[in-house]
């Protein structure tokens, strides 16, 4: 066995891995024994193995806070439009910069596109309440205009959430596309040449052609984000929420602000930061287990 | 080669580029704005006059700016840590994904499970900052490479890639004499400049706005990156949601609201003068085409 | 195959909980003190104190930690600054605690989480310390008895070293007195005339808003919406304040008095461009002399004509009373319960409370930074200032800062022969007369809430938010969302909450404490 040719390939693999061992095992596996606060009462004196252990009863803690129903169900909810609304955006703008034909165009645009990933949510989020603004912002008064009515946008449950996915989508869709295009790059160009001499027209060229190279991506990224789940991003609910909508803007990542952290209540939080960890994974096995029916699994 | 377009593709060419650029103006505005803000005068701004376009246009801003030396050195510290920091996550990450990508190395099942165990599950802030310390790396800029040196999405992006390129050139290579080395320095590398130059991208723009790492790692100031100046005075401005726990200090030291936007102006222009270089691996065709060839 | 991976799966298995282990016995080890002498022949460690860094020290001058003054400061006590970060100082904290690092002074402003240091048993009492090795600080307990009740935990022990900082408004009620005169009305003196004048202005067309809903809210000062008060000498929950200020704010919103969009304005950003565009009318304003200043210079060119008046908060059916202000004592600094050389922290807190020291780091060093005019102490060169002491603030969270208070010294920096220097002058002044008084006190029953023990503060933070999101809503409900509707709502929240455990432990720490906590008619009076 050990004279095998795949022993021989292997030899150079595990020494190319052998750093990257050491390196997961020191500053991944290691400090994930300091998941056991979630199940002990931590203070900085007993340290991480000195406090007393309590077992499950910060997570009883958290599902018998009657917010807590709320507050999961609002995370998994705008996480799973902003998933199901967002995902085809960043590709779809990936296939419609790489059919533009003048580079300058395309560089220009590529450029411009990828600005909004760079303004955090302070200033995105003023900009987009300032848009929407009942009272002065541009959006009602071409609406008054146009009716001589103004819509509170930012102040009802169903508009609200179309503002919060739609600004998540334009801030992300020009970084998202970047890996969609370095995909797209390295298709051979003269599939689109004999595409077209076959009668093909370019929508369909990027239907039969351009989507099914770059598929394998598009399942990787859709699994990782289907691991992630969880995490509706603290800054861009915090800096878009107000008063009306938070029955359904209140997530698990604002709640731990308030409550969890600077309660000093590390145990606490790291429970709840258990449970997210859990759910990902079982949704990352969910996905995975799916996409391996396509042939496009993880492992 | 030239060829004959339809009329239905001139259409959708034009309907695309519509689009596009309606959508690119739309990325533009805020930037747009932010400059405005950055050349107007304090008082316009406080009076909500500015838009698109500067008022009572001043240098002043970034006059402040740069008279805080401690903005050159910032950058500086920014460009170091950037540069060294996407080297060691790209040499790292290609050192992980190659031979995951390799459908014969053991145990790869478990190994990409095990990998992609650890971005769902963490220790948390107190556990890395005590390994970090026990490592002696409080205060260095290890502290900031070392624990971040594989970012797992990307580096499965990256076995993706590698796992998309042809058997047929990696038994080609074999034929040839070359080992597993070979295979990867002299094929795979020069197919997949398009996802390095990608990965380089994120893990630099990560590296560059990075302010969190650097405010609990490292506590010299002069060891502090730009982004960690530009965060100062953001924060420095959201003083009103704290109004328990104030000082007279923090009414002193608020950043208005030119200098700040002066600020991400800053952070932001270098990245933009990187992008358009690596924009090129982005190109479609050019490589496959000349490995063919 | 099967063997192999299992046996590799083995190993690797086996090697992660050793290096675990390992990981673990080496923090644990760290997480112990670091090795003390008790030698007094061997000279002593310095001691370490937490500085708030801002970013803002000049490079050529140093860093927070080290530049001229942390030197000059060790020519007399040994001392090494731990720069913390502003804005996230708590986790910074945490992290240095954690790992055993923490500064033996620990001065944060935040005062919750000192409290949670308290409990979490990691404060070093400082009574005896005071007693045996201070002087100065001694002296300032006598002189302010204030500063060792606010101090005291609720085990009775003093923990906290504090300051005294002296009256410092922050809080104004400003009007547009050219609006007034032009609408031909008088100053308001209850909140239904002020809603009379709002309205009057409103429909005279002189004014876009009546006043500001976001930003700094005067109308729950006026109407004692604290959440807490006093009923029949005992500390309760209010509810009735509550619903009036809730009312009067939702009749100035129907009526389109104020600005529809308040909710978002989350940093009350939108309220003051509208003032400083002279749209307000009547405008509640939190900040600074030199903001109020800043303010008013910016909507005067806005608006040429327009005349600012500082007036008393309207009287409401729950009493006159009067914005917020700075606490005139601010506990500072705690002692970590590791601190290896107590004796020297004294040392160092005593340095930085005396007089002399308060003044140098204020004004800089005598013949270099400043030199004495007739009495008055004058700047040699603004440059130099700046950058060598305009950052000082920080260094100045001890003691008795009180002899430079920010605010007169502001009011008596104007130049006398500006005439608008002088419009400021006033504005400042006869907030100064009107808010720091006994007569119209602070709506809240004390500036010094009790630290929470953990269970009640993990109420507290989950309904808080939700209660207010009600109170809100109801003010932009219509007709649809009543008061008295809201008012049930609430009490039903509040019960499922757990409310009752907050008001049982307010109840009795009210009255366990009501003859010695320092309470808002406690504050006035004070001879800075």
């Amino acid at each position: 066995m050990f004279k095998s040719r795949r022993f021989q390939y292997n030899i150079p693999l595990f020494i190319m891995f052998a750093p990257i061992i050491a390196y997961f095992l020191i500053f991944k596996f290691a400090p994930m024994g300091g998941l056991v606060i979630a199940f002990k009462n931590y203070n900085f004196t007993d340290g991480i193995w000195g406090s007393s252990w309590v077992g499950l009863d910060h997570f009883r803690t958290l599902f018998t806070n009657p917010n807590m129903l709320n507050i999961l169900r609002n995370t998994l909810v705008l996480s799973f439009l902003q998933l199901v609304l967002g995902f085809p955006f960043p590709i779809l703008l990936a296939l419609m910069i790489n059919e533009i034909r003048r580079s300058w165009f395309k560089k220009t645009v590529q450029t411009a596109v990828f600005f909004p990933h760079f303004l955090n949510w302070v200033i995105v989020g003023g900009i987009v309440i300032t848009i929407f603004a009942q009272e002065t912002g541009i959006i009602n008064n071409i609406m008054r205009w146009l009716t001589g009515d103004s819509y509170p946008f930012l102040y009802n449950t169903g508009s609200w959430l179309a503002i919060f996915i739609g600004s998540g989508i334009w801030k992300s869709a020009g970084w998202g596309a970047i890996i969609y295009l370095a995909a797209l790059a390295g298709v051979d160009q003269s599939l689109y040449e004999a595409a077209g001499l076959d009668g093909a027209n370019r929508l369909r060229q990027i239907w039969h052609i351009s989507l099914p190279s770059i598929r394998p991506v598009i399942f990787i990224i859709l699994i990782l984000s289907i691991g992630s789940i969880m995490e509706v991003g603290f800054d861009q609910v915090y800096m878009l929420q107000n008063s009306a909508v938070s029955q359904i803007a209140d997530v698990i990542s604002t709640w731990n602000y308030r409550v969890g952290i600077t309660g000093g209540r590390f145990s606490l939080a790291a429970a709840l930061g258990f449970f997210e960890s859990i759910i990902g994974l079982i949704l990352v096995l969910t996905a995975n287990s799916i996409a391996r029916r396509f042939n496009n699994g993880l492992w | 080669m030239m060829m004959r377009e339809s009329l239905g593709d001139k259409t959708f060419g034009v309907v695309n580029n519509i689009l596009l650029i309606l959508f690119s103006l739309s990325c533009l505005l805020p930037m747009v704005h932010l400059i405005a803000l950055s050349f107007s005068s304090q008082s316009a701004i406080v009076s909500g006059q500015v838009g698109l376009w500067p008022v009572g246009s001043t240098m002043q801003a970034y006059e402040k700016l740069f008279e805080n030396s401690r903005i050159l050195t910032a950058f500086k510290n920014s460009v170091i840590i950037t540069i060294v920091g996407v080297a060691l996550n790209l040499l790292f990450t290609i050192l992980c994904s190659f031979p995951l990508s390799r459908s014969y190395m053991y145990g790869r099942r478990f190994f990409t499970l095990a990998i992609v165990f650890t971005m769902l599950f963490s220790g948390g802030l107190i556990p890395g900052y005590l390994l970090v310390k026990s490592l002696g790396l409080v205060n260095t800029y290890g502290a900031i490479w070392l624990p971040g040196l594989v970012s797992v999405y990307n580096m499965l992006v990256m076995r993706t890639f590698f796992m998309g390129i042809p058997e047929e050139l990696v038994e080609s290579a074999r034929m040839d004499g070359g080992g597993e080395w070979t295979v990867l320095f002299r094929i795979f590398l020069p197919l997949s400049l398009p996802v390095i130059a990608a990965l380089g991208l994120f893990y630099g723009v990560g590296h560059w706005n990075a302010f969190f790492n650097m405010l609990i790692f490292i506590h010299s100031p002069d060891k502090h990156n730009l982004a960690v100046m530009v965060q100062q005075m953001i924060m420095s401005q959201s003083i009103m949601q704290e109004i328990g726990n104030l000082s007279p200090e923090d009414f002193k030291t608020i950043t208005p609201e030119s200098i700040k936007s002066a600020g991400i102006i800053v952070m932001v222009v270098p990245m933009l003068l990187v992008y358009p270089f690596l924009q090129k691996y982005f190109i479609k065709g050019m490589l496959i085409g000349a490995v063919k060839g | 195959m099967k063997t192999m991976r299992k046996s590799v799966s083995f190993m690797l298995a086996s090697l992660v909980v050793l290096v675990t282990i390992l990981a673990a016995c080496s923090s644990g080890n760290n997480e112990g003190t670091t090795g003390g002498d008790s030698d007094p022949n061997v000279k002593k460690d310095p001691i370490t104190v937490s500085m708030y860094d801002r970013g803002n020290v000049p490079p050529e001058v140093g860093t927070v930690d080290n530049n001229l003054w942390t030197q000059w400061i060790n020519e007399t006590v040994p001392v090494e600054y731990v720069p913390v970060p502003r804005w996230e100082s708590v986790q910074r904290f945490n992290t240095l605690l954690a790992a055993g690092d923490a500064p033996d002074l620990i001065l944060e402003y935040d005062n919750a989480y000192r409290n949670q240091l308290y409990l979490q048993k990691q404060l070093m009492p400082i009574e005896e310390l005071i007693e045996q090795h201070s002087v100065e600080y001694k002296a300032l307990l006598e002189e302010f008895p204030l500063l060792r009740q606010l101090g005291t935990k609720s085990d009775g022990q003093l923990y906290e070293f504090g300051r005294l900082l002296g009256y410092i408004p922050g809080g104004y009620l400003f009007i547009r007195e050219d609006l007034l005169e032009a609408a031909g009305l008088e100053v308001p003196q209850t909140v239904e005339e002020a809603y009379e004048a709002m309205k009057k202005v409103k429909a005279d067309q002189l004014a876009t808003f009546g006043t500001n809903m976001s930003g700094y809210n005067w109308m729950d000062v006026a109407f004692q919406n604290t959440t807490w008060v006093l009923e029949d000498g005992d500390m309760v929950k209010d509810w009735e304040r509550v619903a009036a200020a809730t009312q009067y704010k939702k009749r100035l919103f129907d009526e389109g008095l104020i600005d529809r969009d308040f909710m978002t304005d989350k940093n009350g950003e939108k309220a003051l461009q509208d003032f400083v565009q002279g749209n307000t009318f009547m405008f509640g304003f939190a900040g600074n002399a030199l903001l109020v200043y800043n303010n008013y210079e910016t909507l005067r060119s806005n608006v040429p004509d327009a005349k600012l008046a500082v007036i008393p908060l309207p009287r409401s059916e729950f009493g006159q009373f009067s914005p917020y202000f700075n606490d005139p004592v601010q506990m500072t600094g705690v002692v970590n319960i590791k601190a290896q050389d107590p004796e020297s922290v004294m040392r160092y807190v005593d340095l930085m409370s005396s007089e002399s020291m308060a003044h140098t780091l204020k004004y800089g060093q005598e013949g270099v930074h400043y030199e004495m005019v007739d009495g008055v102490e004058q700047t040699l060169d603004q440059d130099k200032y700046e950058k060598e002491v305009s950052w000082l603030g920080d260094y100045r969270m001890l003691g008795g800062q009180h002899i430079i208070n920010e605010f007169t010294k502001y009011v008596e920096d104007l130049d006398p022969s500006d005439p608008f220097d002088q419009e400021v002058r006033t504005l400042l002044e006869t907030a100064f007369n009107l808010y720091i008084d006994k007569e119209r006190p602070l709506p809240e029953v004390t500036k010094y809430m009790p630290g929470l023990p953990d269970d009640i503060q993990f109420v507290v933070s989950n309904v808080n938010e939700p209660m207010s999101d009600l109170w809100s809503r109801a003010i932009v409900g219509g007709s649809s969302v009543t008061v008295d509707k809201t008012l049930e709502e609430a009490k039903t929240l509040w019960s499922r909450s757990d409310g009752e455990q907050v008001e049982q432990f307010y109840l009795e720490w009210y009255r366990e404490n009501k003859d010695t906590w320092v309470f808002t008619e406690d504050l006035y009076d004070m001879n800075f």
